[in-house]
């Protein structure tokens, strides 16, 4: 501690003396002995401070020597032996604040009363805290078309935007997209989109949290509500394995909002336009009530008979065909305590499970012992990106924590088909053959030949030397390939793996014990030894792979019980349909990609006004196995089989990541994979990792219509070999169906592959492409 | 089309000491050019730099700032010469000549101190207007490089210098260096904070030593006659001559090169041949639009930094604009602010508000709308720029205005007493706001 205490240095702030790092923001600084200094366009998550509002100025005097003009207290940083008055002892500090909210107002209508923001605005509260009472602004103000939409999902309104900047910066220094811009200059200068063009990005409305003013505002919450009239209940988001910290705006029963609570070590405050926007409660389209089928069909019945007729029906079959008949099945969104419900359900009747659709690629435990943590990437030097899915379709914000760590440094490669979003900023790209991504694993882990034409020598010496490296594997491949490589390069000593679950529970579930793989469910049920199956939150039919053996398969089957939310396909073939609760309207704990167990509030109630905890209790309560109704017992309970050392009242707030043992044992060798097929003559290799906005919630969601929008993208070759240009109507037929939109053309995307943003049932194989 | 003609060259002269244009690289030679680059291979950075302390050049595009310490602050690592050649402040127009007519000195001087810092490159940043000087640039460093003075080393030297020329696309903020870096690196040309100060982080985020066209075009000739000969035509603080640019209503407008020694009144009246009209001076300006405006009883005042600083101005960038007695100062303010308001780049609230409220105040002032207190509000309005600003913008809107406000209160008042601007349309500036009163109501007595 010596050591750090000689490096601080001494810097007064209005008569207060303070022991701070050197380099420390003078805003930072002043907030840690009480003094606020309001600032507007300060935001640390944006980059470096620009000093563009000037709200912050102060007056600064060095070595004794007072600097000449005033300073602002975000770009001017702490030096020793600094002398600083804020606005509250300097008089021209504080003739500078109030310039700069006088300046501030000049233009800005004051229409706080009829104002979204009006209530929870830092304008409204800087200038009742710090601004002058009257304004002497004789001339009119500066007018603007508004609102207009900057995107279907966002709103701006010029007249209320104080120019800080926050935005634009979003825009080009965190999600690097670009795409929302500074226009014309002086006072006439706007916040706009580039050539009007709507702002596409899959983390368009953080820039809604981030405007200190009413100026961009979500446009699903326009005129919604009041602040004074709202409750903010703080919960989870359970659209992926992320597990971004949020609030949830809640007003008269109906969830309206959802905004960041930031996780510094998760989210740092940022979600993406799926977590934020889509929408849960199209309450006319939702299960309402069980419903059980006879011979005219599926029919309203009661919870008690429901749940009695799925506990029978599972241990008739179990009593009558023996272990393995009942097959439970999950897409890895249950709580940990409906997995542990389930899973104790299922183990009373010999059932098998699953909680991900290929058994070998959700094996997360296995990278235990190499687990990265998502603020890992911070401190990594070099970050390893494999697999033809973007890291944004897999995990979101994920994709943020990148390029920041790219940004301050770090070295980003990717190995790919191409065409996703992240590689155009990488520092290195290696493109390989469509679907290659486990042969890429087992080559560098020494375990097999790299794809043809693949040259990883130089991937392997960066990795061979970096002292933090962080691989991310974003292609669902064999968890053991992945373990064989990690062990290899001895990331359980620096650096590790961010595994990456598809289902945003996936490790929770396995966990409680619903382990195993869709695959050999699917097979169980085609050969007749699984005749009742549970569908638990998941239409296989529509989410996993094989779409078409699933149909048949589940047509074949005895029993089958579907716990869903929405109306799905599975629905035609159940014998039992239970209403399920989506992400607000459940209580419990969720495990993310990191291990980290976070909970989840019910923010409404479901409109079966069941929780889906209370059904599995009713249901284990006839087969005779104890599980309580209440999620706070079953987590205790979870919590000491486990052993985990988190106790339900502390997985309050920002919920911690004990951290793990790390060690690791030699992996058993796993056989190289087989290279994907080359596609026949005319054909074109598919690529259709599913993309961050599908599912039935984002499909019910009007403001993410355009974030759906269909396209295909092809190699230049190949566009120029076809005889069509960028924006062409282009059709692609493959296993899974049909897909039609405007061409994108890569330079990167590898020749003889096409790239869909494919949002049904996942289809891999060969394709053909037309012009339609 | 009929060239520029040039104002003869004056004794004293040191960059421009010659008839006509010294375009062509064969008369630049004839005269001794590229000699310094040639004998300079050899002398270290720290020669160098003592060599410009001694001569106690100081930067001409503004600040004054000394180019020797300038140059000693150059950071470590790849690093780049910039030249500003975005000459942009109203009234300033000594750069263009300087390109037009003796272009290879500054290429000599991009080579002098390239080879000092180890710099491989200049990027030589010109106002997007200056086409003609641009072509002028590019045909004289095309010459340089088939002639081996630029693209491989000199003798002497392993270093290789480049000289690219970027032309600005017309925004008055580009001529402050952080907002020239930003639009030289590809962004929206807006200052930055410093730090990080353009010799950490410039060009390309690497150490950048930026200096104004004529601060560079005088070192080879510094070194040419040595620090001491240089510097003995001095003032207290200032060396060498200067470029004057002269403008307004004067007889002869022009650049003239006088020694630092050299008053207004020589300028003016010597160079100039006094108020044009034989009409009476009202003030005068000493350093571009920017600069406190000075009255006559200052005319004696050397050009030199200090001096001027003494007299209540700044010498800025040398643009010397008279004023006679026909100016509406209220329209002279209202011109000058709405050239601020106008070229305001956004960023920061007090410049980008302040400005435009200012313009809409002076409007009302010129229309005999406003009350006295809005006098009163102009003033502390440019209390409320002054010095709270990111870059100096703000601040070379209020300054000006400010000064006008000081030495001529009475005037603005009498367009309070009065129903309208009592210099009408005998004000030089009289046909700019010819309507400003038509497109007020019309309010009955």
């Amino acid at each position: 501690m010596a050591a750090t205490e000689t490096n601080l240095v001494t810097v007064t702030f209005d008569g207060r003396e303070l022991q701070v790092a050197p380099g420390t923001p003078l805003v930072v600084a002043a907030a840690e002995v009480g003094i606020e200094i309001p600032v507007f366009c300060y935001e640390p998550r944006l980059g470096p401070p620009i000093g563009a509002c000037r709200m912050c100025l102060v007056e600064v005097e060095i070595g004794g020597r007072a600097m000449p003009k005033l300073q602002a207290a975000c770009t001017m940083t702490t030096q020793d032996g600094m002398v600083v008055r804020t606005a509250a002892t300097s008089a021209p500090a504080k003739e500078g604040q109030d310039a700069v909210l006088e300046f501030l107002l000049l233009n800005h209508p004051l229409d706080c009363p009829v104002c979204d923001k009006g209530g929870e605005c830092p304008l409204q509260d800087l200038t009742f805290r710090y601004g002058p009472g009257t304004s002497r602004m004789t001339i009119p103000k500066r007018t603007y078309e508004k609102p207009l939409p900057i995107s279907p999902s966002v709103l701006i309104d010029r007249e209320r935007c104080i120019l800080c900047y926050r935005c634009t910066r979003f825009s080009s220094d965190v999600a690097e997209d670009g795409e929302l811009v500074a226009r014309e200059r002086g006072a006439r200068s706007v916040i706009a989109t580039f050539e009007e063009r709507p702002y596409v990005g899959a983390f368009s409305g953080n820039v809604t949290e981030l405007c200190p003013v009413g100026a961009l505002l979500p446009t699903p919450y326009r005129f919604k509500a009041r602040p004074w009239e709202i409750v903010n209940v703080p919960t989870v988001c359970t659209g992926c394995a992320v597990g971004c910290n949020t609030w949830v705006t809640l007003r008269e029963g109906k969830a309206e909002r959802v905004i960041s609570r930031n996780h510094p070590e998760v989210d740092e405050g940022w979600l993406c336009d799926r977590g934020r926007f889509a929408r849960h409660e199209p309450l006319v389209e939702r299960l309402a009530e069980p419903l059980i089928r006879d011979s005219s069909g599926l029919h309203p019945a009661t919870w008690e008979e429901a749940t009695r007729s799925t506990a029978q029906r599972l241990r008739h079959v179990s009593a009558l065909k023996g272990a393995g008949a009942v097959a439970i099945v999950t897409g890895g969104n249950l709580t940990n305590e409906e997995a542990y419900g389930w899973a104790a359900i299922a183990r009373s009747v010999g059932a098998r499970t699953a909680s991900g659709p290929v058994a070998a690629a959700g094996e997360w435990e296995r990278l235990d012992p190499y687990a990265a943590r998502i603020d890992d990437l911070d401190r990594s030097d070099l970050i390893v990106v494999i697999g033809d899915a973007d890291v944004a379709d897999r995990a979101g914000v994920v994709d943020l924590r990148i390029r920041k760590a790219r940004r301050a440094g770090a070295h980003l490669a990717i190995v790919s088909a191409g065409g996703t979003i992240l590689e155009r900023d990488a520092g290195s790209f290696v493109a390989a053959p469509a679907g290659s991504a486990a042969a890429i694993v087992a080559a560098l882990a020494g375990a097999g030949a790299a794809p043809a034409g693949v040259d990883l020598a130089d991937l392997g010496a960066r990795l061979a030397v970096a002292s933090h490296p962080v691989l991310v594997v974003t292609d669902p491949i064999a968890i053991a390939l992945i373990e064989q490589l990690a062990h290899t390069l001895r990331l359980h000593e620096r650096g590790g793996v961010l595994p990456m679950p598809r289902g945003a529970n996936e490790r929770g579930a396995r966990l409680a014990g619903l382990s195993g793989g869709g695959d050999a469910v699917l097979a169980g049920l085609e050969s007749g030894e699984i005749r009742a199956v549970v569908l638990v939150g998941l239409d296989p039919t529509a989410e996993w792979p094989e779409a078409e053996r699933w149909h048949m398969a589940l047509a074949q089957a005895d029993h089958v019980v579907t716990v869903s939310a929405f109306v799905n396909s599975a629905v035609s073939w159940s014998h039992i349909v239970l209403p399920q609760t989506v992400d607000h309207e459940r209580e419990g704990t969720v495990t993310n990609l990191e291990g980290r167990i976070q909970r989840l509030r019910p923010v409404t109630k479901g409109p079966s006004g069941r929780s889906d905890l209370v059904a599995i209790a009713a249901i284990a309560e006839v087969l005779g196995v104890p599980v309580a109704p209440t999620p706070a017992k079953v987590y205790a309970t979870l919590a000491a089989d486990l052993t985990v050392p988190l106790s339900w009242s502390q997985l309050n707030g920002r919920a911690p990541l004990p951290s793990r043992g790390r060690e690791a044992r030699a992996p058993k060798k796993v056989a190289a994979p087989k290279a994907p097929p080359a596609p026949a003559a005319g054909r074109f290799v598919l690529v259709a990792p599913r993309p961050l906005f599908a599912g039935p919630a984002v499909e019910r969601t009007a403001a993410l219509a355009h974030q759906r929008a269909p396209w295909v993208m092809l190699n230049h070759a190949d566009a120029d070999a076809l005889g069509v240009a960028e924006h062409d109507v282009i059709s692609v037929t493959h296993a899974g169906g049909t897909h039609t939109g405007p061409l994108r053309i890569s330079r990167r995307l590898v020749a003889g592959a096409v790239r869909i943003n494919w949002a049904g049932a996942p289809a891999t194989g060969d394709a053909t492409v037309v012009r339609s | 089309m009929q060239g520029p003609t040039f104002a003869a060259p004056r004794a004293d002269a040191i960059l421009l000491d010659f008839e006509g244009e010294r375009r062509a690289l064969a008369q630049y030679e004839a005269a001794g050019g590229w000699a310094q680059a040639k004998a300079a291979t050899g002398r270290a950075f720290d020669e160098i730099v003592q060599e410009l302390k001694d001569s106690g050049l100081r930067g001409r595009g503004g600040a004054g700032f000394p180019t020797g310490l300038k140059v000693s602050f150059i950071g470590k690592g790849d690093r780049f010469l910039v030249i500003n050649a975005d000459e942009s402040e109203p009234g300033t127009f000594k750069d263009r000549e300087l390109i037009l007519r003796n272009p290879h000195a500054l290429l000599e001087g991009c080579v002098i101190l390239c080879n000092a810092i180890g710099a491989k490159a200049t990027y030589i940043f010109i106002r997007g207007e200056y086409a003609t000087e641009a072509e002028v640039l590019n045909a004289a460093i095309e010459e340089s490089y088939a002639k081996g003075y630029l693209g491989k080393p000199l003798s002497g030297t392993s270093n290789a210098v480049d000289i690219y020329v970027h032309r600005g696309a017309g925004a008055y903020i580009c001529g402050e260096e952080t907002a020239l870096l930003s639009a030289l690196n590809g962004f929206r040309g807006q200052p930055t904070a410093k730090p990080p100060f353009p010799a950490v982080s410039g060009a390309w985020k690497s150490p950048t030593l930026l200096n104004n066209v004529e601060t560079v075009a005088t070192v080879p000739y510094i070194l040419a006659m040595g620090a001491q000969t240089y510097q003995a035509l001095r003032t207290e603080q200032t060396t060498g001559t200067r470029l004057m640019s002269l403008s307004g209503n004067v007889q002869r407008p022009g650049n003239y090169e006088l020694p630092v020694t050299a008053t207004y009144r020589d300028l003016i009246d010597g160079c100039g041949g006094g108020v044009a009209g034989g009409r009476t001076m009202k003030a005068f300006i000493p350093g571009g639009s920017s600069a406190p405006i000075l009255m006559p009883d200052m005319l004696d005042t050397q050009i030199a930094v200090e001096t001027t600083a003494a007299a209540g101005s700044m010498a800025g960038s040398g643009a010397v604009i008279v004023i006679d007695t026909r100016t509406c100062m209220v329209q002279f303010a209202l011109r000058v602010a709405d050239f601020y308001r106008h070229e305001s780049c956004g960023k920061c609230t007090p410049c980008r508000e302040g400005t435009r409220w200012m313009v809409e105040l002076l409007k009302r002032v010129e229309a005999g709308e406003a009350t006295m207190d809005e006098i009163d509000l102009l003033v502390e309005l440019c209390d409320r720029i002054e010095g709270k600003c990111l870059c100096p913008l703000g601040d070379a809107c209020a300054m000006p205005v400010r000064s006008y406000l000081k030495h001529f209160r009475a005037e603005f008042e009498a367009h309070i007493d009065a129903p309208a601007c009592p210099a009408g349309p005998a004000s030089p500036f009289g046909a700019l706001y010819p309507s400003l009163r038509r497109t007020l109501p019309v309010v009955p007595a």
